[in-house]
Parts: structure tokens; sequence; C-alpha cells
């Protein structure tokens, strides 16, 4: 089927055969309505045929009178007999004997056969009686009789025997002459389904393709083949005069014009139909859809306006063209209008006003829920012109606004509580380490003979230095945390960062037993920070390094530009396991050591990462085995 | 002569401790436990300078030392717990000439008292020489290719000299160390700027009493470095 459908040669010749088996149809059809005109299938065929005869026979009578004895007697003067020898009807099987008023033959080729069928007719002619001047002086009425006989044997060739032939044939075929259109149209209909599934089908092609017609809109098509078909019966109705064949010609032809026609609307169509949304390609769909359109931008554009518009200029708008409305309505309904309209005008005089006041109090509470949603928790709605609900609303509005801005005070005082907290702390711890600091010191420089105490005080020393820094971190940790701290950000050169933290560690790392290495791209690079935090991230990296990495090994300092950031690696090998996540790592008071018998507060990196976090930059940790790896990232200015 | 140091901390113990320092260097010693205290000392002795805490009850140290300053132009040293810039910027913009933050290294006070005093008493309104570079109490003297620091003379290579030349000639201004490494080395540094920052912080060290907290040589992270004329 497949292959059938996409073969052209089998569609045209599927057209051919479904032109032919439809003209066989109408042809066939057109049969079997004469056939049932005629009787065929009530009576039997002597009576059809008699029928035929009779009808036949009057028209040769009428033949005879008018065409041939009326025009003969004009022009001879009436002779009587002598003519038949000429008489048309030589060879025939139609006999007639033609007589006067008075019974006299006047014309007649009768003798004596035998017939089938005898008819007789009466003509009747007005006769002129001149004077001798030549005037009509008397007319008369002349009656004539005509006995009509139609030969018992058909023997002769004409019309008759033709009929007689017609009628036996047409009597034995006439159930066939049902059956043949009926399976003229089962063939038709194959066709037709066979030509609707091949539409649009092309050779090598699996999709369906449109040909040029398909692109025609699809009411326009039909509009055209329409008029064609008009155009058609109308010359069908001049051609009158063109006698029977030509008719038949004409018929023919145009029946297969137009079913040729039908066809392709059908097979249009079909394309059509596979291809999907066939009615997007009418003229008419496109008007509609353009008028949906004009439509919609319309109402879209009436929609913005509204949207646009407070509240106020709405209800205006609104009752005016409700005014409007009412007021053509109200002038069109009531003839004696004028009362009418004057208490219309007194019914709005009062409303309006009212809708105005409702509608101002709604855009107050409007403007008020808007301010509270965007989160301008100090605006209050002014509810002093305000009354009944709307005033409670209101105030209910300002209440939550109140209470809202009291909560988010809430908890910005609990922050900076927090960190006011940690801050005093750590400042009244100062005072009593300051002299802790000062009197270790004295008593280091007392002459000490007792190695002992000797021991005990260096304890004392260095416990209270780490107990300093300590309390130093923790007021810079609570407040790098929580960005209680001034950021002032500026182009930074990353470059000079690094000459200058190796000219600030260059020393300390040797005494680790350490070897820096530098490694930095050519160019500049510069980034939005704030130097001084910058510094403390790297001092914090940096002391780090110097505590926690193994002694003899390289510290790794890399500064590269990757899509569009500067990042900044710090890579060294851990003194100790790290057997700690990198995540907790980065946690407060968490060291690379559990024993914590090092100086450090565990607060270094928490701190780094909350400065890199404040300059917009990204502190991410690796630890992989002893390899400790920091990362920082800020995006290139 | 030996000096006449007010010591006021409302911490009796701190008081003591600083008073042990600075006897130990020849300094007499009052002490104050209040602003309003330390007033009164001020009013009836001759004092040659104050260190001053500020958290002290009654009177604290800000509002004495504005009261003080109505009259006296002893230089005052102010001592305390809030490390926060704004607090010393407060400070030393109502009077104080230096500060600092507990917990303090003693060596630390008495290096800053030392300086405070020498310049009060020997340098102020002194005769310098016309030709002299002076930043705060850093003093450069070209010709004899000399440097000091509140009158005591400081040890500087070649290259430091040169650099803290640069600097003081140019104060606020940032040099990058490339910069430096150009006017100081003439040749172009090709990567070895680090020996720049060496070198500034071994000038910082010899020119800046707490090297951690300079007063004058400033580092400008991820810029440069910097003299400023000093606080005060």
């Amino acid at each position: 089927m497949n292959k059938i459908t996409h073969s052209l040669v089998w569609k045209v010749v599927a057209i051919f055969l479904f032109v032919i088996s439809t003209m066989g149809f109408i042809g066939g059809l057109i049969a079997a309505g004469l056939l049932y005109e005629n009787g065929f299938y009530e009576t039997s065929a002597e009576n059809v045929k008699i029928e035929m005869f009779e009808h036949y026979t009057r028209r040769n009578a009428n033949y005879v009178f008018y065409n041939y004895f009326l025009p003969d007697r004009w022009l001879n003067q009436y002779e009587t007999n002598g003519q038949i020898e000429n008489c048309y009807i030589r060879s025939t099987n139609f006999f007639f004997t033609l007589k006067n008023s008075e019974g006299e033959t006047i014309l007649s080729n009768y003798a004596g056969q035998e017939f089938q069928l005898s008819r007789t007719y009466e003509f009747s002619d007005v006769e002129y009686i001149y004077g001798a001047d030549g005037d009509v002086v008397e007319s008369k009425n002349v009656t004539y009789t005509m006995d009509c006989y139609v030969k018992k044997d058909l023997d002769t060739d004409d019309f008759y025997y033709t009929l007689d032939q017609f009628v036996n044939f047409a009597y034995k075929m006439r159930y066939a002459v049902i059956v043949i259109p009926v399976m003229f149209l089962i063939f038709s209909i194959i066709l037709f389904i066979y030509l609707m599934c091949s539409a649009g089908r092309r050779k090598g092609e699996d999709k369906i393709i449109p040909n040029g017609i398909d692109k025609i809109p699809f009411d326009l098509l039909v509009t055209i083949i329409l008029s064609i078909v008009l155009l058609e019966a109308l010359i069908f109705d001049q051609m009158y005069n063109i006698g029977t064949v030509g008719y038949m010609i004409l018929f023919s032809s145009f029946t297969i014009v137009d079913i040729l026609l039908a066809l392709l609307i059908c097979m249009s169509f079909a394309t059509r139909y596979k291809l999907g949304g066939w009615w997007k390609n009418t003229i008419t769909y496109r008007i509609i859809s353009l008028i949906f359109r004009i439509l919609r931008k319309i109402v879209s554009a009436i929609k913005y306006i509204f949207q646009h518009m407070s509240l106020v200029k709405k209800t205006i708008l609104v009752l005016i063209c409700i005014s409007i409305l009412e007021f053509m309505g109200i002038s069109i309904s009531f003839d004696n209008g004028a009362m009418m309209i004057f208490l219309w005008i007194l019914e709005k005089a009062i409303l309006c006003p009212v809708l105005l006041i409702v509608s101002i109090n709604l855009q107050k509470l409007q403007q008020g829920g808007q301010k509270i949603a965007v989160g301008d928790l100090n605006y209050q709605i002014d509810t002093r012109h305000m009354f009944w609900d709307f005033r409670t609303h209101g105030e209910n509005l300002n209440r939550i606004n109140e209470g809202m801005s009291k909560a988010v005070e809430e908890r910005l005082k609990s922050e900076r509580f927090k960190t006011e907290l940690i801050t005093n702390v750590s400042h009244d711890i100062k005072t009593p380490l300051t002299s802790i600091i000062n009197y270790v010191d004295l008593i280091k420089k007392e002459n000490i003979e007792n190695e002992k105490i000797k021991e005990y005080i260096d304890v004392l020393d260095r416990q209270s230095s780490r107990l300093k820094k300590l309390t130093e971190d923790l007021v810079e940790a609570s407040k790098a945390s929580t960005g209680n701290l001034p950021v002032n950000m500026v182009p930074t050169e990353i470059g000079v960062l690094f000459t200058q933290a190796v000219g600030e560690y260059e020393e300390r790392i040797k005494n680790a037993g350490l070897e820096l290495i530098l490694e930095k791209a050519d160019e500049d690079i510069f980034i939005m920070a704030d130097g001084r935090l910058l510094w403390r991230i790297f001092d914090n990296l940096l002391s780090n390094i110097c505590k926690y990495a193994q002694p003899s090994t390289r510290v790794y300092l890399n500064l590269e530009k990757i899509n569009g950031q500067a990042v900044i690696t710090f890579r060294n090998i851990s003194k100790y396991a790290l057997n700690i996540p990198s995540e907790e790592l980065l946690e407060r008071f968490v060291r690379g050591d559990r024993s914590r018998n090092t100086e450090g507060s565990g607060l270094g990196l928490s701190i780094a990462k909350s400065l890199t976090e404040l300059q917009n930059g990204i502190l991410e940790l690796y630890v992989d085995g002893d390899l400790f790896k920091v990362v920082l990232k800020f995006n290139i200015n | 002569m030996a000096y006449n140091v007010l010591i006021c901390d409302d911490e009796k113990d701190i008081v003591s401790a600083l008073k042990i320092y600075l006897s130990a260097e020849n300094y007499n010693t009052y002490e104050a436990y209040t602003g309003k205290e330390a007033l009164k000392i001020i009013e009836s002795h001759d004092i040659h300078l104050v260190l001053l805490d500020i958290m002290m009850p009654e009177m604290d140290g800000l509002t004495a030392m504005v009261k003080l300053r109505e009259k006296y132009n002893i230089p005052v040293i102010l001592l305390t717990a809030k490390s926060e810039d704004t607090d010393k910027i407060l400070g030393l913009n109502i009077g104080a000439d230096d500060y600092i933050t507990k917990p303090f290294n003693p060596v630390e006070v008495l290096a800053r008292v030392k300086s405070q005093l020498r310049r009060y008493m020997q340098l102020g309104g002194a005769n310098v020489k016309p030709s002299n570079l002076v930043i705060g109490s850093i003093e450069i003297d070209d010709k004899a290719k000399t440097v000091t620091v509140d009158g005591e003379p400081v040890n500087l290579t070649p290259k430091e000299y040169e650099i803290l030349k640069l600097l003081m000639e140019n104060p606020g201004q940032v040099f990058s160390p490339r910069d430096i490494y150009k006017r100081v080395w003439n040749d172009n540094p090709y990567g070895s700027e680090s020996t720049v920052a060496v070198h500034i912080r071994h000038l910082r060290e010899k020119v800046e009493i707490n090297p951690a907290e300079p007063r004058y040589l400033k580092v400008v992270w991820g810029q440069g470095y910097k003299i400023e004329r000093g606080e005060r």
C-alpha cells in the first residue's frame, strides 16, 4: 500500500479509472432512471413497447400531417392521391390513412398489411374560401382523421425496429442496469479511498509534501472551484440548441471536469488534513485570527493601562463608563425621560462621591500593604481620614508593621548583643591578663636560682601570651563572622600583596625550616578588596603554615587567573596527620593537632574564611593526605 | 633630671607593675586610680607625662584628658583594652599623644614613654637643622647620612637609608615595591620586589617601637608602602 500510494503513475491511473468509473456510475444511474421512468420495472416488455410505440406513432402522425400533408396542400392546392409515391415514408413499419371529414381518403400508404398497433388521431385545420378578387370570403373549420398502424412484423430497419430491439434488450438488462452503477460506485469508492491515502505522498519521501494547490487557502480554492461549476451551469443553460449529441458531449465533458475538480478538492483536503491544522491555511481563519490578535492586543493594552493606574483613577474610569452606558440606556428606553434623567443624576451625585471615598481609602490600604510587602517597616498608613472598617484595617496593618519592625530590631539587637558580649568579656579578660603578663615579666627579671621555678615561669609566660592571642582572635572572629567590621573595598594588586607577604614572613618561614616558592603571573591582577583584611587572611594562613608545616619542606604560594577569577593557592605539607575533614577544619576552635599543645587559638582558618566572604571571595580547603591546600577565589576587577 | 610620670589606672596591680618598670628606669612615679585623682595630682605636681587608662570609675580617661588638655600640654599615653581603630582615632583626636592597647608588653610601654618624653622635653621647638628631613620623631640628616629616632641614632644600611629617605621626601605617598626598587636600586626588579619588602620590614623594626603597629612607616596592603606624618 505504501509503495502504491507513493507512486505517481498509479495515482494518474487511479484518477483516470476513477473518472471513468464515476461516469459509468452516473450513466448507469441515468439509464436506470430512464428505465424506471418508462415503467420497465412495473409492467411487461409488451406494455412498455406499446406505450413507446404509441408515443412514437403519435409523433409520426404529427409529422405526416404538419410537415408533409399541410405544406404540400398549401403548395399544390390540393391534389388527391398520386403523390403518395413520393411520400417520405417509403420503407417503414408505419402506415397511415388520412381521411377528411366526409370520410374520403386523402392520403395513405396503408395497403391492408397486418398490424400490431392501430391508433386514430384527429387533426383540425382552417380552410379559406377565396372570392374572385382573391380576398378571403369565408373560413371554415375542417376536421381530418388519421388511422395509424404499426406493422406486425417489424421487417423494416427503422426506428420502430430499433425501439423494439432496444426495449427487448433493456428489459432483459433492467436489473443489470441497477447492479452496474452500484459496482461502479463501489469501485469508485475504493479508488477514492486509495487516492485519499496517496494524497500528499511522494516517491522516496516519508513526510507529507503539499503541492502548489495545497498552498492555496482552502476556502479560496473551494470558492474558485464552485465558480467554475457555476460557470459550467451557465454555459449549459445557454447551449439549448446544440442537439442531443452535442448536449450529451457537453454534459459528459462537464461531468468529467466536475469529477476532477471534486477529486482535486478532496485530495487537497486530505493532504491538508494529514499535515494537520488544515483550517489554518484558510482566509477565514487568517481573518479571524487577525481579528483575535487585534482584540488580544487591545485587551492587553487595556489591562496594562489598568494595572498601572491607581485605584482611584480606575474607579473614576469605570464610573464614567457605567454612567455613559446607563445614560444611553435611559435615553433610549424612556420617551419622557426628563424626570428619569433627573433622578438618575441625583443617584449618581450621591453614589459617585461615596464610591470615590471608598476607593481612596482602599488605595491607601493598598499602598500600605505594598510598602509592608517590600519591607518598609517604618511606613505607617495615614488613618486620619479613614472611616469604618477601613480605619480598623489600616490600624491593623500599622500594628502588623510595628510588630514586624520590633521583631527585626530584636534580632539585630541580639546579633549586636552577641558581638558586644564577646567584645566586652574579652576586654574584661584583658585587664587581669595585663597584670599577669607584667608580673611574669617582673618575676623573670628577679634573680631566681631555682631552675624549676624558672621553668614554671617560662610556662606562665608562654601560656599568658597564648591567652592574649586567644582573646584577640575571639573578638576578631566574632566581628568577622557577623560582618561587624568596616570593609573598605579598593582595587588591590595581589602581586604586590604577595611581595609584601614574602617581606613580612621571610624570616619566620626560614626559622620554621621552610622554603617559600612564589608562582605568579607576569601581569598585574587587580581585585576589589580591603587590603588590610586581605592581609589578615594572608597573615593567618601564613602563620598557620609556619606553625603546622613540616620543617624542610616547600611551601607554594600560587596566583593564577582562571575564568575571570583570581585564584590564590597556599600549599604545604602538614606536620601532623590531618585526620580531620576539611569542613571541620574551618570550624571555630578546631586545630590540626588534637592535643592543642601548640600556640594558636584554632580560630585562624575560621577568621580567614569569614574575612574572605566579607570581601565577596570564596575560601576552599583541600586535604589530600598530608598535603594541605587553601584556595582563595576573588572576582577580578 | 628625673621625670615625673603619672600612672592612672583603676587596676592597682597594673599601676604597681608599671611603677616598678618606670622606677627601674629612674622615673619618679605618681599613682592615681580615677580620672579625678589624676587631675588633682597634675594640678599639684609638676608632671611630665601621663599614662591614662580609659575605662575608670568616677571619671573616665577620655573626660579626664579633655579637662587636662584645657590647661596642660604634657604628653598623654592612653592605655586601654579597647583595640578598635575608631577608639584609637577618637583618643588621638581629643589630644592623646600615643596609644597602647592592653595587654601590653612592658618593654613597649617603656619605649613609648621614653620616646614621648624625649620629644616633649628635648626636641619640643628645639633647633632642627633646616636641611634635615623630619617626620614625627624620625629625623634624617642628609649631609651626615644619619638617622635619629626620638634623638637616638639608628643604624641603617645604605639601601634602608635610601628607602627611608625616598619615603620621607614624599610623605603620605604610596610607593609600590617596584617603584621603590627602580628608584633605589636604579634597576628593573625582574621579580626581586620581595627584596624591597624585606628591607622595609627591617627598616620598620629599627625605626618603630612596635613594628607590628607602626606609627610612621605604614604598609598599604596590596599597594605599597608610605610614611605618614605621624599621629600628632
